[in-house]
């Protein structure tokens, strides 16, 4: 989950994370649950370098299969 | 203190007054039942990032490769060219349409909303692409998708200059 802060605050299941220790977080929720899937949540105001910027950082954890999601009213 | 005959006392009057009570209580337990059940909107897309980043020189991209770019402002291009949203869905299903891989590569500028990439993302799924290429992240200076390519750039000023004669 990436909320709209400056910079922008990331959570792993609800609990505040950082950049530096996203990898071990998002480690540690994967052992609890091997089968979970990865889903990266963003606030829709959020810009995509913000939001990339995370991705880039799981990737380079070794996550390359993510779920993108945007929260807020979808565009028809 | 005799009872008067039953024949002889005074029945109530007709109630004219609807009674609402059921009414509300069907109306609340409705307004639950529709609180519970409305799911908060949230669209999601599946990417795979690649393991390796390719270079392609500008000069082996295929001609017929689609890109389609979120700019800054908002808006959308196909291959440089700017679109509203339903002529992009309708032209990008054309053109899948009569390829063998349905692939589209989807970049964005860094400020562009992260609303509107994941919006992109969903159209181009929408529009039958079968595989997502997402480019990676550039500066705003170096981002160019937005920008008319120079040969339509030039034969829109040709077209401007002759019109304007």
């Amino acid at each position: 989950m990436v909320a709209p802060r400056t910079p922008p605050e990331i959570y792993v299941d609800m609990t505040r994370s950082e950049p530096d220790s996203l990898i071990t977080d998002i480690n540690e929720a994967y052992q609890e649950d091997p089968q979970r899937s990865l889903l990266v949540k963003g606030d829709k105001n959020l810009t995509w370098q913000e939001v990339r910027e995370v991705m880039d950082v799981i990737h380079s954890g070794g996550m390359s299969t993510m779920l993108l999601a945007v929260e807020g009213a979808k565009e028809k | 203190m005799s009872k008067k005959p039953k024949g002889l006392q005074k029945s109530k009057p007709p109630q004219s007054e609807i009674n609402v009570t059921p009414l509300i209580d069907v109306v609340l337990v409705l307004l639950i039942i529709f609180m519970v059940l409305t799911p908060i909107t949230i669209s999601e897309m599946s990417v795979n990032l690649p393991d390796n980043t390719e270079t392609v020189e500008q000069d082996d991209v295929p001609k017929d490769q689609l890109l389609l770019a979120v700019c800054e402002d908002g808006t959308y291009t196909l291959n440089r060219s700017p679109y509203e949203v339903e002529p992009l869905r309708e032209d990008l299903r054309k053109r899948l349409r009569s390829k063998a891989k349905k692939v589209v590569f989807v970049d964005a500028h860094p400020d562009a909303s992260y609303d509107r990439v994941v919006h992109m993302l969903d159209l181009a799924r929408d529009a039958g692409a079968d595989r997502l290429g997402m480019a990676s992240l550039k500066k705003a200076d170096e981002f160019t998708a937005c920008t008319p390519s120079p040969a339509e750039g030039e034969a829109g000023e040709a077209e401007a200059e002759t019109s304007a004669g």
